[in-house]
């Protein structure tokens, strides 16, 4: 199982800032949150595995944190 | 050198070497809202030596609940004139100036070169993407920090060694989803913590105590929750030099979303 964080608006959108998924890699668990939360599709955001940040899909072992962070503008 | 600094100076990491090194440096502040404010203060008080505050905007009365250098009577006067009058007064070890604009490519070419540090307190991509590209093409450290709601965002970076904001995020985000304080709302003390640490690591990279190369940290405020996120370096195509830079179409990237 991997736990998965979302912050901010993703957070919003969820209703909840974290899920515990089994799930193979990164692109599934964009995947199935995407499909459970249309809202999320038009949304950009960084994606870290054990708060590494990746830039291709990762494939994710048991106990893997996987944190979704979108940009922010405000100042 | 008199007493103001000297616990600054009582640090081993510091010194009177390190508090001068402070005294010669040279920043833009770009923004001088809610991050800018309590950034301007703390390295006023600090003595950054000479800091220019750059900012378009003019004070409104909802601003006053986090924007702390401004008072009723400001409103409607421009941000980064009060800025300064308010920290010229306060803060005689320093050098201020004010320049009531929009921060952009042309600016970028005439002011960047002659800092030695940059940092954005704007809430607006395409300055940010901007200062990332004249970062890396003038071979400048900049200082990153934002906010939505009860999170926030902070990062030094050195885009001309490969650690740069187009790394975490390559692509900007469609701004029909990107959340702003004037419209969402922003708890008051959030701009304050993140332009504190935003300001701190102003120091640390102007004092060479920085150890945050490749780092970008994020923090949810309701929860504590902080998370250190790094990255590798990687070199980043366009734009290269000042004529790239200055025919670089910001606002047309910036709306260049993928849906």
């Amino acid at each position: 199982m991997v736990n998965v964080l979302l912050f901010g608006r993703l957070a919003e959108i969820c209703g909840q800032s974290n899920f515990v998924f089994d799930l193979p890699d990164t692109d599934a668990v964009c995947e199935k949150l995407k499909n459970d939360f249309p809202e999320m599709k038009p949304l950009s955001f960084a994606i870290a595995v054990n708060q590494v940040l990746i830039v291709h899909n990762t494939r994710l072992k048991d106990e893997d944190e996987v944190a979704l962070m979108p940009p922010y503008s405000g100042g | 050198m008199d007493g103001y600094f000297r616990r600054h100076i009582q640090l081993n990491e510091i010194g009177e070497a390190g508090q001068q090194k402070l005294l010669d440096s040279r920043i833009l502040v770009i923004g001088a809202g809610g991050l800018g404010c309590p950034l301007l203060l703390n390295l006023a008080s600090c003595g950054v030596g000479s800091i220019t505050v750059i900012d378009f905007d003019t004070i409104e009365y909802h601003n006053l609940h986090r924007q702390a250098l401004y008072a009723p009577g400001d409103v409607g006067k421009p941000k980064a004139e009060c800025a300064v009058h308010f920290l010229t007064e306060r803060y005689p070890h320093s050098r201020f100036s004010s320049v009531h604009a929009m921060f952009d490519a042309q600016m970028a070419v005439s002011m960047v070169s002659e800092a030695d540090l940059l940092v954005d307190c704007t809430d607006n991509l395409q300055v940010r993407y901007l200062l990332d590209d004249a970062a890396r093409i003038y071979q400048k450290p900049w200082v990153h920090a934002s906010v939505s709601k009860f999170n926030l965002q902070w990062a030094l970076f050195r885009p001309h060694v490969g650690y740069s904001y187009r790394n975490v995020f390559p692509v900007p985000p469609n701004p029909m989803f990107m959340g702003q304080c004037n419209t969402e709302g922003i708890m008051g003390a959030v701009p304050a913590l993140a332009g504190t640490l935003q300001a701190n690591l102003v120091l640390n990279a102007l004092l060479g105590l920085d150890e945050v190369d490749g780092k970008i940290f994020h923090m949810d405020t309701r929860t504590g929750q902080t998370l250190c996120i790094k990255y590798e370096a990687m070199p980043v195509a366009k734009p290269q030099n000042e004529v790239e830079l200055l025919n670089f179409d910001y606002q047309g990237f910036c709306q260049n979303f993928d849906v």
